[in-house]
């Protein structure tokens, strides 16, 4: 191995190649983005507070709303996955670093670009971007959204989907080649696996993303009519292109937190996991499956095969099943350890039950029906990303902060933020089933003052005050541990995969030296060595 | 070697998928799109079997120690390097250069090919 000596001063963040100093970027750009898409979110809900609220018109409350949902989904949610396995992959196979720094650190940086590329086209004079997060055509071609804001809305995102591609050759590359020696496939942590699988999506379903948006400005600049019906181009074919993205984008932004579950329920059961190949392989069949269920977003067309897609769709509820069931079981008669991490991971799984059963439900297309362009399915994916994703995101802050720096995160401000962060979600989200079914569609910036909706929403916006709450908790919990600075030894949590094998913070290349591995729990085999070896 | 068996299985897989949609919907548009997801995944195991000729991991060994690899070249890992900041930056400019000023797009392209060779230079 040839090394080049790392620098310690300001610059070091702008040239550095190291895996760490990039996933910590990754993951801190990505917090900062959530802030701001946190603050839109707020203004969403201050709007519709009331039904009468006069904060934003209808054109700004398309632009926030627009905003919000391409930070969460493109800047937020995604990149921190990817941050925390830029961080945590070779870290976890023993390798002194990603397969290609340089290639890594690009990804980064033309991320970052591409995401202040679209914050920047909402500034726009013009008007920012408003055709949704899925910018669909004909309302984000040119005669309709002439502005400058929607061309750096299709550049932004464009540039984060060419740096996505480029992060995930990294980490297959990565866990194929560069594993320490005894690190077999089958001994590689949980959370390495759901990367793989999670890579494995970005290639298929990225490169759609890039030609749709390719087309659309070509369409907007260059006299295109790929989707202009004018010119005898297709508006469903835009649809096609974006959801045969879209839908495994979804499976892009949980699969890696399926595997930060899976790392943080065991080592605070005190157990392996339960079912460790049925993990892997359900981590595979969902992201198989997830890529032929692209059309159950376009069941109201009337332009695709229902019972083939609902089939699909209702399919994917058996991996899921599988990892939710080894879950429990792998916490079952297990010596459970109420860490804040573990209280994330916990309102993860209450959580995400109700995204996925409700996910279940809007599979099937009578109920799609209903529900399509309602709250009832705002409050759907809400559940599935929010509940999921953004938990199990403080799960791994709160698992892996230690790690990363040396010292721990206040645990009795944790849970408090944890309490506020729960219940402020479920009186935010669990109103806008009702909300959907009593028939307020999505996307609008006021509502009938009519039956229950006043209320429901108001109670809504009560419960996204308190998501703030438990926001700020977390950023005064960062301020106040930073002060003391409670040093956290290498292994604080008692964990049995590799990461917990350095010091803490680990050194440039990772490993002064490395145990032998003998299983997937290579520290618990060190502890135990007259112990049988799991494989 | 279970990295080639699992874009295989997938190239399968998707297959698979792409005959029974046809079969099932008659649609082409969703049909070719689920043709070229097989077509990658098969581009990828083909570049892994010819790959494979040369790789010999020691991590695949199920008795390999760390002490046992000791000395094994590995590869080349940078610690530091301005081109990725740069190519991002090339990148931005080029792209929103198409839209306000196609000089600056101009001059983002002549930089990302020039920031582009530096890079494969300093790699090898």
């Amino acid at each position: 191995m040839i090394a080049t000596a790392e620098r310690h001063d300001i610059l070091a963040w702008f040239t550095s190649t190291d895996h760490k100093r990039i996933g910590i970027l990754y993951m801190g750009t990505s917090l900062l983005f959530l802030l701001v898409a946190g603050l839109l979110a707020m203004l969403i809900r201050t709007q519709l507070a009331r039904p009468d609220a006069t904060l934003l018109g209808p054109e700004a409350y398309n632009a926030v709303f627009t905003l919000h949902g391409t930070a969460m989904i493109f800047l937020v949610i995604a990149p921190f996955g990817f941050g925390l396995a830029n961080y945590l992959i070779p870290l976890q196979i023993g390798a002194p670093d990603m397969a290609f720094p340089r290639l890594n650190a690009t990804s980064f940086w033309v991320f970052l670009f591409g995401g202040l590329t679209v914050f920047a086209g909402a500034a726009a004079n013009d008007g920012g971007a408003a055709a949704g997060w899925t910018a669909y055509a004909p309302l984000s071609e040119i005669t309709i959204s002439a502005g400058i804001g929607q061309d750096m809305w299709i550049i932004g995102v464009a540039m984060v989907s060419v740096a996505s591609i480029a992060a995930a050759v990294n980490f297959v590359t990565t866990a194929f080649v560069l594993r320490a020696p005894g690190m077999t496939m089958w001994r590689m942590p949980i959370f390495t696996w759901e990367m793989i699988a999670t890579s494995l999506l970005v290639f298929m379903a990225f490169p759609s993303l890039t030609a749709t948006l390719l087309l659309l400005f070509v369409d907007r600049h260059f006299g295109g009519h790929a989707f202009d019906p004018t010119y005898g181009g297709s508006p469903i074919l835009y649809q096609h292109l974006f959801w045969f993205f879209g839908h495994p984008e979804v499976y892009v932004m949980i699969l890696p937190y399926f595997g930060v579950i899976s790392e943080v329920i065991a080592t605070f059961s005190g157990r392996p996991i339960f079912g460790y190949t049925g993990m892997v392989l359900s981590a595979f069949a969902i992201a198989g499956l997830s890529m032929g269920v692209w059309a159950h977003h376009m069941f109201t067309t009337g332009a695709v095969n229902d019972p083939f897609f609902s089939f699909v769709s209702f399919l994917i509820a058996v991996p899921t099943g599988i990892k939710f069931f080894n879950w429990i079981a792998t916490m079952w008669g297990g010596s459970i350890r109420y860490t804040t991490a573990m209280w994330y991971a916990l309102g993860f799984l209450m959580n995400f039950l109700l995204g996925g059963v409700t996910g279940v439900m809007v599979a099937s297309p009578p109920v799609d029906f209903q529900a399509r362009d309602s709250y009832f399915l705002v409050a759907h994916f809400h559940y599935t990303l929010g509940g999921g994703s953004f938990f199990a995101l403080f799960a791994a802050i709160f698992y892996w902060w230690p790690k990363v720096y040396g010292w721990f995160l206040d645990e009795r401000l944790g849970k408090i933020g944890f309490a506020l962060t729960f219940f402020g979600f479920n009186l935010t989200f669990l109103p806008m089933f009702f909300m959907g079914i009593f028939g307020m569609s999505r996307r609008v910036f006021t509502y009938p003052n009519t039956g229950a909706l006043p209320e429901l929403n108001l109670i809504a916006s009560c419960g996204a005050a308190l998501i703030l709450a438990g926001a700020a908790v977390f950023v005064a919990n960062v301020i106040v541990s930073a002060r003391r600075r409670v040093p956290a030894g290498d292994n604080p949590w008692h964990g049995y995969t590799l990461e917990w094998a350095t010091t803490s913070p680990p050194p440039e290349h990772n490993f002064p030296q490395l145990p032998p591995i003998r299983s997937f729990r290579p520290l618990w085999n060190v502890e135990h060595p007259e112990a049988p070896q799991t494989p | 070697m279970i990295a080639l068996r699992l874009f295989l299985s997938s190239a399968a897989f998707t297959a698979v998928l792409a005959v029974s949609y046809w079969l099932v919907a008659h649609d082409p548009a969703g049909t070719v799109l689920l043709g070229f997801m097989t077509a990658a995944l098969l581009v990828i195991a083909g570049y892994m079997v010819a790959a494979e000729r040369n790789a010999g991991l020691y991590a695949d060994d199920e008795n390999a120690t760390p002490a046992g690899a000791r000395g094994e070249r590995i590869g080349t890992f940078v610690l530091h390097s301005p081109a990725p900041f740069w190519i991002g930056l090339a990148l931005m400019g080029l792209l929103l250069g198409l839209v306000v000023a196609p000089a600056a797009a101009g001059l983002g392209l002549i930089a990302l090919l020039f920031l582009g060779a530096l890079m494969i230079v300093r790699s090898r």
